[in-house]
C-alpha cells in the first residue's frame, strides 16, 4: 500500500518534486545547503551575533591569541567562562604573549547589551547594542584571536561576511542576466550573429585576469565607500565571468531547438515568444541554477584574491579578503598563526558552494 | 463526407539544405493530391525525404519552394505562404503526431496542459469549454480522466502516443502527418494504436499522411500509397493495385524485401546492388539507375517524367518494357 501510494505521488511529480526528491538523496550537498544557511543566516544577524562592531578595538590585546571557553574550573561545573589574560613580554623574542591567569574567571553572559562601540542598527532599521554574548565586565573572549589592532577577529569574519557572502549574489546575478542575455541572442539568432558574439566571448576569455583586475581596481577612486568599491569589484568580476554562463545558454538553446516538442509546440501554433518562455527557459532554468551556485564561489574566491593582494577593500571595511590581507607576511603567519583562521571560513564556503552545485546538477535533470 | 473532396494538394513541395557550395535536394518536386477521409502511405528506405515531406507539409519546417494548397470552404489557400490571419484559420487544419512518443512531448507539462496548449493559442475557448474539449478528446484516444494531472514520465510508450494524437486532434484538423507513429511502439501497441487511428478516421473524417518504413501496417491502414527513393516520388497508386503489380523496379525490389509471415513461401527477393546514393551528388538521369537492372541508356541521361500510367503515377522509362517481360 505504502509503495503503490509512492508511485501514484511520483505521476503527479512536477519536476520540481523530482528534483527536490534526487537532490535529497545527495548527502553532501544536503549538508553543504545547511552549512550555507547557517552562514547567510550569521551574516544577515552578524551585528548581533558578532561581540564587537566594525570599529571596536582594544589595545590592550593586540596580536591575542584565541582564548579557549572553558566549562569546568577545578574539576567543578560552571558554565561557558574565559580565565583572565595575563599579558608578559617574552624576553627571547621581545614580544608580548598571553596566559591564561587560572584564578580569574570571566563568565560567558548571552543576550546582553555590548560594550560602548557595539551599537548597530540591524538591517539598518532597528538600534540595538545587544549581542549574542560577552564576557562578563573585566573579561575578554576572542573565540578566533585578535587581529595587529586588538580587534576581535571572530567579529570582523561574521561582519566580512556581510560583505563576502552578500555582495558576490549580486555579482552573480548580474553574470547570470548578461550570460542569458548574450547566450539567447546567439543562441535563438545563430548565424552569423552567433559568429560575432562567439568571438567577443573568445577575446574576452583570452584577457590575462590578474592585470586586468589590477587595472580595473586601480581606475576605482580610493575615495569611494567599501560597499561601493566592492559592488565595483563585483561588477569588474561579472564582466569577466560571463562567457561561461553565456556559452552554455547558447549550447542548450541549440540542443532545445531540435527537440520534438518544440516542433510539436510550433505545429500547435505557439508564437515564438511562447515557444521560448513556455518550453524553451523552463527546460534549461534547472542548469542556469547550477551555473548560479557555482558561480558564487568563483566571485567570492576572485574577491578574496583581489583584496588579499591590496587591489580590492582596504581596512578598516571588513571582508573576508581584507583579513587575509595581514597574513602577507611571512612572520605573521610564523607568530601568529590564527590569523589564517579566516581562510577557513571561504575554504568552507567555497566547498559547500561546490557541492551544492554537485547535487543540483545531479538533481537538475530528473527525467535521465 | 465526400471521398472525391480534395482537400489537399502539394504541387512542386522542394527542400533544399545549403552548406557552402553544396547543396542536397532532401525533397524535389514532390506533387500529389489528398482527398477527404483518405490514408496515403508514404513509404521508402530511410533518408529517402519521408520525413522532410510531413514536416514540410505541416510547416514544422519551412520548404525551399512548393505549394500546399488547403481546400477550404470552395477556396483553396497557399498553406506555405498563408499571412498571419491566415494562419490563424488555418493552423489547426492540419497537425502532426510525432514518432518519438517520448521526445514529442514536453516532460515539464502536465498532461492537462500539453493536451489544452493548442487551445491557448486558438479561438478564445473559456476555461470551462477547454476542460470540455480535453474530457471529450482524452475519452475519445481511450485515456483515463484520472491521467489529467500527471506528467509524461508516469506512461509507457503506448499511452503517451495516446496523449500526443489527443494534443494533434484537438484543433479538429482536417488533415494529420503521421510521422512514423507506430514505429517506436511495440507489435501489440502498434496493433491498437492503427485501430484507435482508424476508429477516429472514421468518427472524424480525418485524411491521413501515414509516414511508414513498415510495410505492413501502411498496407494496412492505406488508401493509396506513394513510394518515395531519395527526394522524389517513383510510384504512386492505389493500395492493393500497388502491392500486387509493382511497377517501378525500386517498388518491385522494397516490396520484395517485406517479410511473409508464412516458413513454407518461398520469397524471391530482388537484392539491389550498390549503396543509395547521397543526394549531395545524385546521379545524372534517373536517380535509381545504378541499382536498377534495366537501366538504358535513356536512363543515365534523363530524368524519366511522373506521368500516370494505368491508372498510376509512376516516373521510370521502362515500366512499359518490363510488363513485356
Amino acid at each position: 500500500m505504502a509503495q503503490k501510494k509512492k508511485s501514484s505521488n511520483y505521476y503527479y511529480a512536477s519536476q520540481w518534486t523530482l528534483m527536490y526528491a534526487k537532490f535529497r538523496k545527495h548527502k553532501l550537498a544536503m549538508a553543504s545547503a545547511i552549512i550555507l544557511i547557517i552562514f547567510y543566516l550569521t551574516a544577515i544577524f552578524g551585528n548581533f551575533i558578532a561581540p564587537q562592531g566594525t570599529e571596536q578595538f582594544d589595545s590592550r590585546y593586540v596580536n591575542c591569541g584565541p582564548t579557549p571557553v572553558h566549562f569546568f574550573h577545578e574539576g567543578k561545573f560552571v558554565g561557558p567562562f574565559v580565565y583572565g589574560l595575563q599579558k608578559e613580554r617574552n624576553m627571547e623574542t621581545f614580544m608580548y604573549e598571553f596566559s591564561e591567569k587560572s584564578d580569574e574567571i570571566y563568565r560567558i553572559r548571552f543576550f546582553q547589551q555590548g560594550q560602548r562601540g557595539g551599537e548597530y542598527k540591524w538591517l539598518g532599521l532597528f538600534e540595538s547594542n545587544l549581542h549574542l554574548f560577552e564576557a562578563e565586565e573585566g573579561g575578554v573572549v576572542f573565540l578566533i584571536g585578535t587581529d595587529y589592532m586588538g580587534r576581535d577577529l571572530f567579529s570582523r569574519v561574521v561582519l566580512g561576511s556581510q560583505i563576502s557572502l552578500f555582495i558576490p549574489i549580486v555579482g552573480m546575478i548580474l553574470t547570470v542576466f548578461l550570460g542569458i542575455l548574450i547566450g539567447s541572442i546567439a543562441g535563438y539568432f545563430g548565424g552569423r550573429v552567433d559568429n560575432v558574439i562567439q568571438r567577443l566571448i573568445e577575446v574576452v576569455r583570452s584577457f590575462p585576469q590578474v592585470p586586468l583586475w589590477m587595472a580595473l581596481s586601480a581606475a576605482i577612486p580610493p575615495t569611494m565607500k567599501p560597499a561601493q568599491i566592492f559592488m565595483l569589484m563585483t561588477i569588474i568580476l561579472s564582466l569577466i565571468s560571463w562567457p561561461d554562463m553565456a556559452r552554455t545558454v547558447r549550447s542548450k538553446f541549440f540542443s532545445i531547438k531540435k527537440e520534438d516538442y518544440i516542433m510539436s509546440a510550433r505545429i500547435s501554433g505557439a508564437p515564438g515568444s511562447a515557444i521560448v518562455m513556455r518550453h524553451m527557459i523552463p527546460s534549461f532554468l534547472s542548469y542556469i541554477i547550477v551555473r548560479m551556485s557555482l558561480t558564487i564561489p568563483h566571485l567570492i574566491v576572485g574577491e578574496t584574491t583581489l583584496s588579499f593582494l591590496g587591489l580590492g577593500l582596504r581596512s578598516p571595511a571588513t571582508s573576508w579578503g581584507v583579513l587575509l590581507q595581514e597574513t602577507n607576511k611571512l612572520e605573521t603567519i610564523m607568530f601568529f598563526g590564527w590569523k589564517l583562521l579566516p581562510m577557513i571560513f571561504v575554504f568552507i564556503t567555497v566547498l559547500a558552494f561546490n557541492f551544492l552545485g554537485d547535487g543540483l546538477r545531479d538533481a537538475a535533470d530528473p527525467y535521465k | 463526407m465526400n471521398k472525391d473532396n480534395i482537400v489537399l494538394e502539394v504541387r512542386n513541395l522542394t527542400k533544399t539544405y545549403e552548406s557552402g557550395k553544396t547543396k542536397v535536394y532532401a525533397l524535389s518536386d514532390v506533387s500529389f493530391t489528398a482527398r477527404e477521409g483518405e490514408t496515403i502511405g508514404i513509404v521508402g528506405e530511410s533518408g529517402c525525404g519521408k520525413t522532410t515531406l510531413g514536416r514540410c507539409i505541416v510547416r514544422g519546417i519551412e520548404a525551399t519552394s512548393g505549394e500546399v494548397i488547403l481546400h477550404k470552404d470552395g477556396r483553396q489557400i497557399d498553406f506555405l505562404k498563408a499571412t498571419k490571419s491566415e494562419m490563424k484559420e488555418l493552423r489547426p487544419d492540419i497537425q502532426m503526431i510525432f514518432q518519438d512518443p517520448y521526445g514529442s512531448l514536453d516532460p515539464r507539462m502536465t498532461v492537462y496542459d500539453i493536451i489544452s496548449e493548442p487551445l491557448r493559442y486558438f479561438g478564445n475557448s473559456t476555461k470551462d469549454e477547454i476542460n470540455r474539449k480535453v474530457d471529450a478528446i482524452t475519452e475519445k484516444v481511450g485515456l483515463d480522466k484520472s491521467f489529467l494531472r500527471r506528467y509524461p514520465h508516469a506512461f509507457s510508450g503506448g499511452q503517451r502516443q495516446r496523449i500526443g494524437i489527443a494534443k494533434s486532434l484537438i484543433l479538429n484538423p482536417k488533415v494529420v502527418v503521421c510521422d512514423e507513429a507506430v514505429s517506436a511502439l511495440d507489435v501489440s501497441i502498434q496493433a491498437q494504436i492503427i485501430n484507435l487511428l482508424e476508429e477516429l478516421q472514421d468518427e472524424l473524417g480525418l485524411t491521413y499522411l501515414f509516414i511508414s518504413h513498415a510495410l505492413a501496417v501502411v498496407r494496412h491502414i492505406s488508401d493509396r500509397i506513394m513510394v518515395m527513393y531519395l527526394g522524389k516520388v517513383v510510384e504512386f497508386g492505389d493500395t492493393e493495385d500497388l502491392f500486387k503489380n509493382p511497377m517501378h523496379p525500386y517498388t518491385k525490389a522494397l516490396l520484395s524485401a517485406a517479410p511473409i509471415p508464412d516458413p513454407d513461401y518461398k520469397m524471391e527477393r530482388i537484392i539491389l546492388e550498390g549503396e543509395v546514393p547521397t543526394p549531395v551528388n545524385p546521379p545524372k538521369g534517373c536517380h535509381f539507375h545504378p541499382r536498377c537492372r534495366y537501366a538504358t541508356e535513356q536512363c543515365r541521361n534523363t530524368y524519366p517524367p511522373f506521368e500516370k500510367r494505368n491508372g498510376r503515377y509512376i516516373a521510370c522509362w521502362n515500366s512499359g518494357a518490363m510488363e513485356a517481360e
